[in-house]
């Protein structure tokens, strides 16, 4: 501690603390990110990821880590989350209203329907603003952190409030017309482990076959 | 050298300033002496009783948190776990109601433990679909009592996470492996 001191004045150790914390700080002073509407510009150019059946093509991909960070501003992996983009096209003549609960994610021998949208937006939250609030707290500012961690909190729920509107409920698909859209699954199992995933999506009736696609798992590793 | 472990002591002290979130059950209608048994759970989406106060995701996100709760911990207690009807028979539908909802305040807890504490309030039913008998009834609570930085990182997601074990516990002997 002496060999710093001797190198470093006080005053500027002390200057430094508080640079960090005005950069922690300031943290809670910006929003959290918005998530990027759904596009199918995402998906991979190979049809491997891409079914179709009685007039449907439904492709969809599992997006990776840079991906999810980039259109949902937040580390998926981290929350056991697999987070789903997909795309459907309708070449009938009849249109459909596509629901979330007509997808279903076969884990082994698992199947697991979308989270509800209210439940995915919240898992989505992105908390890091307060939280860099509060350590600013911590290490610099004291009690005078508090009213940056209460106007961080409020972005970051009305963020999830916003968040809700883009994660897929249900959509008018009709006829020569195409809808894309994010799906969460929350995995029971950690996703490192999960070998091989299969989309299903039934809208063609209990009796039929589900549309099925099988994708790979950007998280799976060896 | 002293004088750095009593920082970092300290630190540890403060972070550690905290207690967790807790829920409590209040029993409306007693759950019957033998279980009766079903392969399929419904949970759909709570009601709001609360109002525009309450945040237009946590009825979802309470459903959606007893969902992944059975799917996580209890994979095999039920056939299956949806959030919406079917017309089989063997169906327990969860019903709920938000009846009250206190975010408290993040930056209250950070400064003092006791401060700014919050709370929601659910009633539950679980209900027989094929005869529309309730089964059950209760009511449960969510609460943060926590303090410092780990008072403020907690939010309404810790409340719906410590009701939603709660409702998990009470409803895992109505399958067939709890």
């Amino acid at each position: 501690m002496d060999q710093v001191r001797k190198f470093f004045p006080q005053s500027t150790i002390g200057l430094i603390i508080v640079a960090v914390g005005m950069c922690i700080f300031s943290a809670g002073c910006t929003g959290p990110r918005q998530i990027v509407a759904p596009d199918d510009k995402e998906l991979p150019m190979s049809n491997l990821e891409q079914s179709e059946r009685g007039g449907f093509t439904l492709r969809a991909t599992i997006l990776d880590e840079k991906q999810a960070k980039r259109l949902l501003g937040v580390d998926v992996a981290s929350r056991a989350i697999a987070p789903i983009l997909f795309v459907m096209s309708n070449q009938n003549e009849n249109p459909y209203l596509i629901q979330r609960e007509h997808f279903m994610l076969r884990i082994d021998q698992l199947r697991i329907e979308p989270a509800l949208p209210g439940r995915a937006a919240a898992l989505l939250r992105d908390s890091s603003r307060s939280q860099g609030a509060a350590w600013a707290g911590y290490l610099v500012f004291g009690i005078f952190a508090a009213p940056s961690i209460d106007a961080a909190e409020k972005k970051e729920a009305a963020s999830v409030e916003k968040h809700r509107e883009v994660i897929f409920s249900e959509a008018n698909l009709p006829p020569g017309g195409m809808i894309a859209g994010y799906l969460f699954f929350e995995s029971p199992f950690n996703l490192k482990k999960v070998q091989r995933l299969d989309l299903e999506l039934s809208i063609l009736g209990n009796t039929d076959k589900p549309i099925s696609i099988q994708l790979s798992n950007p998280y799976t590793t060896p | 050298m002293r004088r750095v472990c009593q920082m970092v002591l300290l630190i540890g002290m403060m972070v550690l300033t905290q207690a967790c979130a807790t829920a409590r059950v209040g029993v409306v209608q007693e759950a019957p002496a033998t279980a009766p048994k079903f392969d399929r759970v419904v949970v759909a989406s709570f009601s709001n009783e609360v109002g525009s106060s309450l945040p237009a995701t946590a009825p979802e996100n309470v459903a959606g948190a007893v969902i992944a709760l059975l799917q996580k911990e209890h994979s095999t207690v039920f056939r299956e776990v949806s959030s919406t009807r079917s017309n089989q028979p063997t169906e327990l539908v969860v019903q709920g109601k938000i009846l009250k909802y206190d975010p408290g305040s993040k930056a209250a807890r950070f400064i003092l433990i006791g401060l700014g504490a919050g709370k929601l309030e659910l009633e539950v039913a679980f209900v027989n679909a094929a005869t529309g008998e309730t089964i059950e009834q209760f009511s449960t609570s969510g609460e943060i009592m926590a303090g410092g930085l780990m008072g403020a990182s907690m939010d309404i997601e810790d409340m719906i996470n410590s009701a939603a074990k709660k409702i998990v516990q009470r409803l895992v002997r109505y399958g067939y492996t709890p």
